[in-house]
């Protein structure tokens, strides 16, 4: 099946600066792919790389098919909604007139689903935007990414600022455009839950470059695994093996492998009381970016 | 056309806001002429003997006894400078505020080509300046009504095609190097316009000094001459005009591959 987004050893630098490189992944028709990487890794970049906003010096990027360039950047953008994360719109205007303004702009006369998405939303339709908190900007952002039914949604932490049920409210809707839609997302979150939750596959960057992409049930419980041995066993950390806590009676770790080594390694070491979980997201998070931060 | 009038909408604000304070002070000031007019013969000939002074600040030849003469040489001078301004400020803001004031993830993630945004945004501009020197137009004249005096047509008519020139060519000057920059210092548009007034007054001090009438656009619209010879200055409006596109032009390549940051 042809991806509806393909990127391939995209690099952007700022000046002599790094800003990613070799970013290459797939993005298929109906998935939800979760984009993980701390403050400054190189996430925004990407985004804003693949939407044409920021100009890269190699590599390619192909939407529904077809090279991304200048010439034809907006018209491929016509199936695409994009909420950025810090939400700015224009803050004389007021927030129909802005969502209005949105919908014609992406091609669009239809407001039936705006109207759904702003009931939905409790979107403040007549306030002007200098007047929102940014739970409400926010909102309005959302709004103006999905009222269009594009193909593809691309969202830079759409749900910060969002009260929880708000929050709940947005992942149904957005679950929903995609079974009834087959709307594809690539979402970048720091919330590592919503990405647990929602998402199909997840890829992770770090300074600049992807490290690891997979389905989350294959990195959690097959490609990492969360290990936990007597203390008194001398272990050492290298690329496979991230020390997590050590107490008096117990060491755990995250093992980055196939069960098989795993078992190996533990014969090796005479281990006789083991215990194998599998780590939650936020452990893995930890066990990626602890070294350096991520920071480019 | 969603475009056009939605920046349209943006720009009302401002636009309201310097028409409306450049002409009350147009406006004002004509309706005060009657009071001043026997003042102003005796001034009138008094300033004949400041003939070079006069040249400088561009109103060389102007009788200060008639209401033409009059507004060449002080209501005129609100519209040139504060005009000038507004166009220089509109030039430079119009496009650089998405970035500046974060909007551009909205804009440029819509299906519109960058292309389709800078003419768009550019045209606005244009009707903007338009406007100002039509709806100015229309306040002079009410004012001459006002106060009985004979309007003068056709001078304030090449008048105010000078001074919408003149608003034209700094406004794209502006627009072209805003598509190339960051980040502007606030207060530069207006202080970069008083600049060149005052570089076109500088250029009437001495003959060495004229090849700043290359420097300045201000040369395009100097009321004096206007009012006392009724002709425009063709030379430095194809000369300014052909400049002014041609920084356009560089800035319109320039945007295209313009990262945008936020």
């Amino acid at each position: 099946m042809q991806p509806i987004l393909k990127v391939t050893n995209l690099s952007k630098y700022y000046g002599h600066f790094l800003g990613i490189k070799d970013v290459s992944f797939e993005l298929h028709p109906g998935e939800i792919l979760g984009f993980i990487g701390p403050n400054g890794a190189g996430k925004s970049t990407t985004i804003r790389t693949l939407l044409g906003l920021l100009n890269y010096q190699n590599g390619q990027i192909e939407f529904f098919g077809e090279t991304l360039n200048l010439k034809n950047a907006y018209h491929l953008l016509k199936n695409i909604g994009y909420t950025s994360s810090d939400a700015n719109m224009y803050e004389f205007m007021k927030v129909k007139d802005i969502l209005n303004v949105s919908l014609k702009l992406s091609g669009t006369r239809d407001d039936t689903y705006q109207k759904h998405l702003t009931t939905l939303f409790d979107v403040p339709l007549n306030k002007k935007f200098r007047d929102l908190s940014f739970g409400n900007r926010k909102k309005v952002s959302i709004v103006s990414a999905l009222q269009h039914k594009p193909k593809l949604l691309i969202l830079d932490e759409p749900t910060n600022g969002l009260d929880p049920l708000m929050q709940l409210h947005f992942f149904a809707e957005i679950k929903k455009l995609n079974k009834d839609h087959k709307t594809t997302v690539l979402l970048s979150s720091h919330h590592l839950k919503e990405i647990e939750n929602y998402c199909d596959r997840m890829m992770f960057i770090k300074n600049g470059e992807l490290i690891d992409q997979n389905k989350i049930d294959q990195f959690i419980g097959q490609t990492y695994t969360k290990v936990s041995i007597p203390s008194h066993i001398s272990i050492k950390e290298d690329d496979n093996i991230s020390i997590q806590s050590r107490t008096d009676n117990k060491l755990s770790f995250i093992y980055k492998g196939n069960v098989k080594d795993l078992l190996n390694l533990l014969l090796s070491l005479n281990v006789d009381d083991v215990e194998i979980t599998k780590p939650d997201l936020e452990e893995l998070f930890v066990t990626l970016y602890d070294n350096d931060g991520g920071n480019i | 056309m969603i475009l056009f009038k939605h920046e349209l909408y943006k720009q009302r604000r401002s636009f309201i806001a310097w028409v409306g304070i450049l002409n009350v002070f147009v406006f004002g000031s004509m309706l005060l002429f009657p009071l001043f007019k026997e003042q102003m013969e005796a001034l009138s000939d008094y300033m004949a003997s400041f003939e070079d002074f006069l040249a400088v600040m561009g109103m060389g030849g102007l009788d200060l006894a008639t209401a033409e003469g009059f507004f060449g040489a002080d209501a005129s001078m609100v519209l040139l400078i504060g005009g000038g301004m507004y166009a220089t400020t509109l030039g430079l803001n119009i496009l650089l505020n998405e970035e500046k004031e974060k909007t551009a993830d909205f804009l440029l993630t819509k299906p519109v080509s960058r292309s389709m945004i800078y003419i768009t945004k550019y045209a606005v501009g244009t009707l903007n300046i338009f406007l100002f020197n039509v709806i100015s137009y229309v306040f002079v004249l009410l004012s001459f009504l006002l106060i009985n005096e004979i309007f003068p047509f056709y001078t304030m008519g090449l008048y105010f095609v000078s001074n919408f020139v003149l608003g034209i060519v700094l406004m794209t000057i502006a627009y072209g190097i805003s598509a190339m920059i960051r980040k502007v210092p606030s207060g530069i548009a207006q202080g970069v316009a008083i600049g060149l007034y005052v570089l076109n007054s500088i250029k009437n001090v001495s003959t060495r000094l004229s090849f700043l009438q290359w420097f300045t656009p201000f040369s395009i619209n100097e009321s004096g001459k206007i009012f006392t010879e009724e002709t425009l200055e063709l030379t430095y409006i194809l000369y300014y005009l052909g400049v002014s596109m041609i920084i356009w032009f560089i800035g319109f390549i320039f945007y295209k591959k313009k990262d945008i940051y936020t």
